[in-house]
């Protein structure tokens, strides 16, 4: 005796083939990287709201490995670009060089015209290369010598930090924090996947092997398919709740912008497309919440709380229906 | 039931706590011996520090070696456990060592409602309006523990800084604000008993007080005491300040160094012969606690209530102490006779000096009778020596063990006690019956309240001496060295001896402000059955049995109690919006299953839950995830919902029956 129910519902967002397609992709990135299928699915909401994502954990815990995977799945073009101390706007952005041939300046791209752009440890380089990134992942596009050069589509930058071994290290102001979509962290691997991790074969071996899950066009689908997710009145509510809650909460000093309300909730429906779904749940939003927030909450000075910790409680305290 | 830990108690959370029980046995601090007290500080304080360190519980012999260390210090305090004072040392250090164990929740809870018990419980020793207060602020203490222990949005949230602690405190006022009304209610409708439940017998006090010895120096931390002793209100115009001599335990026998009064004064028949001549006066007196039997009435009572004993020596007595706030009517003549005819036994003890002691006050005495003939004459030798070369202090110098000698002779310093005895003892030595009388003399005449108020420092000592065809008369020697003690009082003759908190103005303030402590008492503390029942029989009352009366109160309070809670429920019911509604109804419903949703707790991870649990019936089960899916898909799935759906929801909620598993 269910309820038939008049109003319509939405349908699934997706055709049968693009979603086994996704559910492939998803598969094949946990094949590589074990254990992690939070983070996977994290990761790839991101890639699909159009985010970018920062990774901060440890050296070690497979955070190079998982971008390999993504770009050689998602079959996107693959640059990294190791921060050093040292290195340039232009080691990064790309220079202009004089052709004899043209008599002229020629623009010799660098590792940022690629379509997944692993930027290894963000925080060892100085602000100066850090804001050229920042400023292409905003823009989608880099200037040089007077001249725009648009990235290539889809754009998106894994970058990776490392909270420890802060010595001769520039960690990302709090406003340019607000760049990344999504931060996550990755943790070692449970018991279980940690054996099969070592039992199994080298990880690089295993990338190079992978064979791409979905095209170009496909990737551009599933990211139109994000923005047709129906986030209702009732979760638009859930959402703003959120947002006041973390404006008015004692212990931040700093609550949620605008911004990352829209980040917020554009992962929840990515999140929710993951699961094949043409709508979201306040489960999404709140799978996504620590992610999306966390990075982004300051805490008030005589917090003693994390901002993980701080995200958590927020969702503890705001009410959902 | 969940099996798993309890959470234990933030350190905020222990903090208020703490807080809460310190301040349930601040309140018995006054009358705690020092041990006891410094026992429980310490406890609170290990407690505190221990909780900083670790949550975890405390072995068991621990706890019990504690217990057998308390009872030894109670017992070596006290002598015994029973008794409202070794009674209540034993609630506040249990309370201490319950805050030892305190880790979660409900050890807190039971700590609060403990304290608020031992709390309450110091209103027994102290029914004053500041101490009143004080118990009032210590009880929104306690509130606001009880609320910082309640799981709410902001209570994990909080910066701690001092201001913080603001909030939950002034929410325990409200709350105590909120109560006053229902406490009013039950203050003037509830039956009470006339002899409150708690009265142990035998509570022998620590309170000052005029006593029923005297030796040297123990009127003196009297008079330095500005706390009230008793109020009176007249029937007509105060008498006259000079006249005002409230008569204590009269003291005849002397050993050398203590006066004591005669044991037989009770046993023996009622005074004689007291003509008084003129008009007598009525007049109420307001005791405080004395935890004494003894009583003050004005020189001398004739009348006075049936309760109440009078000696021969016209002293007034009760036959139980005066624990609480007592309130009693006598009348007395101003100008009176008594005894006309004296005993031989009285006589001998009137007459009675210890050998071996004072033997110059003694030579003094015996040369005045064998010089002067007339006992009035000696009266007045004495009087005159007094007046010529004595000189009032409240602080005299020390005295040796011929203290009369040394007064008399060497110090010449000292105030009512010095004199009184000196003269009984000058007296005695020229034959002539004489005996102290103790008591206080004068008081505060409060014109806007008509009262007049006795402090402890107007407490005074006099003589009287038996003259054949007089009976006993009144002399007071004090008058004769310093006759504005009895005009000003003690403190204003000795002005120079006064510490900067009796000053005038701050004294005149504390006389203005005893206005507010007498109607306290008048409205609340004296509030006792009798008086409830004059309120209430206007509205017919009396005519109604207690047996009726009590199931009237509670068939009455049933109904409120229940309209108010039916109203409350109600209100929260209307708020919701239908769809709300229906899905507050389902999880009301597996609420009982798998315990409540969490605030922040989604419908399809609440979905998962029940599924997780397999409480349910198979068919139950299934229904009941039915119902949540069309919830997400009502709620979530469509950019609106027609009333027509929420209706049919709804009605599949009221249908869902809970089977469980069998």
């Amino acid at each position: 005796m269910s309820v038939s129910l008049v109003s319509p519902a939405v349908p699934s967002p997706l055709d049968p083939i693009l979603a086994r397609a996704l559910d492939a992709a998803l598969a094949q990135v946990n094949g590589v990287v074990l254990g992690k299928a939070r983070q996977i699915k994290l990761a790839f909401a991101c890639f699909l709201a159009g985010g970018h994502l920062l990774i901060e954990d440890l050296p070690g815990v497979g955070k190079t490995t998982l971008a390999h995977a993504l770009a050689a799945t998602l079959n996107l073009s693959f640059a990294r670009i190791q921060f050093t101390s040292d290195l340039l706007p232009s080691d990064i952005v790309g220079v202009g060089i004089y052709e004899r041939a043209d008599s002229a300046f020629k623009f010799h791209p660098g590792p940022l015209f690629a379509q997944l752009v692993l930027a290894d440890e963000i925080n060892r380089a100085t602000p100066k290369a850090q804001s050229a990134l920042l400023e292409a992942m905003a823009e989608h596009q880099v200037t040089a010598d007077g001249t725009t050069h648009a990235l290539p589509e889809p754009f998106f930058v894994v970058a990776t930090q490392n909270p420890l071994d802060l010595a001769g290290t520039f960690a990302l102001p709090d406003s340019q924090l607000d760049r990344f979509m999504l931060r996550i962290g990755l943790n070692y691997p449970d018991r279980d996947a940690e054996r099969a991790l070592l039992a199994a074969s080298d990880r690089r071996e295993l990338i190079a092997q992978l064979s791409p899950c979905l095209d170009a066009n496909q990737v551009l689908e599933l990211r139109g398919a994000v923005a047709r997710v129906l986030a209702s009145p009732a979760l638009i509510d859930y959402v703003q709740a959120l947002l006041a809650a973390s404006r008015s909460h004692v212990e931040l000093r700093v609550g949620l912008s605008p911004r990352a309300g829209l980040a917020l909730l554009q992962a929840a429906r990515a999140r929710a497309l993951l699961d094949g779904r043409g709508y979201c749940l306040p489960e999404d939003v709140q799978a996504v919440f620590a992610a999306v927030a966390a990075h982004r909450l300051i805490p008030a000075a005589a917090s003693a709380a994390s901002r993980d910790e701080l995200a958590r409680r927020l969702l503890d305290q705001v009410a959902v229906r | 039931m969940s099996k798993t830990r309890a959470p234990t108690l933030t350190i905020r959370q222990f903090s208020f706590v703490g807080a809460a029980v310190l301040a349930a046995t601040l309140a018995h601090a006054p009358h705690l011996p020092l041990a006891i007290s410094a026992f429980i500080l310490a406890m609170v304080a290990i407690s505190w520090a221990r909780y900083r360190r670790t949550d975890a519980a405390l072995p068991g012999w621990v706890k019990l070696a504690l217990i057998a260390a308390f009872l030894l210090i109670l017992t070596a305090e006290y002598g015994n456990v029973i008794g409202r004072e070794p009674g209540s040392a034993l609630a506040c250090a249990m309370l201490a060592l319950k805050l030892l164990e305190t880790r979660i929740r409900r050890d807190a809870f039971a700590a609060i409602c403990f304290a608020s018990f031992t709390l309450m419980s110091a209103l027994l020793f102290d029914t004053s309006l500041g101490f009143a207060l004080a118990t009032f602020a210590g009880l929104a203490l306690l509130l606001a523990a009880l609320r910082e222990l309640e799981p709410r949005p902001a209570a994990s949230a909080i910066v701690p800084n001092l201001r913080s602690y603001w909030p939950p405190l002034r929410a325990g006022f409200a709350a105590l604000g909120l109560a006053v009304p229902l406490a009013l209610c039950g203050f003037l409708f509830v039956p009470r008993l006339d002899s409150p439940l708690w009265r142990t017998p035998g509570d022998a006090g620590g309170r000052t007080g005029i006593s029923d010895t005297m030796s040297p120096g123990s009127v003196q931390s009297l008079l330095l005491d500005d706390s009230a002793a008793f109020r009176v209100g007249f029937d007509g115009p105060p008498p006259a300040r000079a006249q005002l001599y409230w008569r204590g335990p009269v003291l005849t026998n002397y050993d050398g160094e203590t006066w004591t009064r005669r044991e037989s004064g009770f046993a023996e028949p009622d005074a004689r012969a007291v003509n008084a001549n003129g008009p007598s006066i009525g007049y109420e007196v307001t005791l405080e606690p004395t935890d004494k039997t003894w009583l003050f009435a004005l020189d001398l009572p004739v009348d006075i209530p049936l309760e109440m004993q009078r000696g021969n020596d016209m002293s007034v007595i009760r036959r139980r102490p005066v624990t609480e706030l007592f309130r009693y009517r006598v009348k007395s003549a101003l100008s009176y006779r008594f005894d006309s005819v004296l005993p031989s036994d009285l006589r001998r003890a009137a007459l009675a000096l210890p050998d071996d002691f004072n033997p110059r006050s003694v030579a003094q005495g015996k040369t005045w009778r064998s010089e002067l003939h007339d006992d009035q004459a000696i009266i007045d030798a004495a009087l005159a020596l007094f007046h010529a070369s004595f000189f009032y202090t409240l602080s005299p110098p020390p005295l040796g063990r011929d203290s009369v000698d040394d007064f008399l002779f060497d110090t010449k310093r000292g105030f009512c006690e010095h004199y009184a005895g000196a003269f009984v003892v000058l007296m005695r030595a020229a034959g002539i019956p004489a005996r102290v009388v103790t008591g206080y003399q004068g008081g505060y005449f409060h014109r806007a309240g008509n009262y007049l108020l006795v402090r402890q420092s107007d407490a005074h000592a006099w003589a009287e001496v038996w003259l054949t065809g007089r009976g006993w008369v009144r002399v007071d020697p004090t008058a004769a060295v310093s006759p504005q003690r009895i005009e000003l009082g003690a403190q204003a003759v000795a002005f120079g001896e006064r510490a900067w908190y009796q000053s005038d103005w701050l004294l005149t303030l504390r006389n203005q402000i005893d206005l507010v402590n007498r109607g306290w008492n008048n409205l609340i503390v004296q509030f006792n059955g009798r008086r409830q029942q004059n309120l209430l029989n206007p509205f017919g009352i009396d005519r109604i049995d207690p047996t009726t009366l009590v199931w009237l109160l509670i068939g009455t309070s049933s109904l409120l109690l229940a309209a108010a809670t039916l109203w409350a429920m109600r209100t929260t019911r209307r708020r919701a919006a239908p769809l709300d509604a229906a899905y507050d109804a389902l999880c009301r419903k597996l609420s009982r299953i798998v315990g409540p949703r969490g605030a922040g707790e989604g419908p399809r991870d609440y979905a998962a839950r029940l599924r997780t649990a397999q409480t349910l019936s198979d068919r139950c089960a299934g229904e009941v995830q039915r119902l949540f899916g069309d919830y997400v898909g009502l709620r979530y799935a469509r950019a609106f919902s027609t009333a027509q759906d929420i209706a049919e929801f709804a009605r599949s909620v009221r249908r869902l029956s809970i089977e469980t598993r069998t």
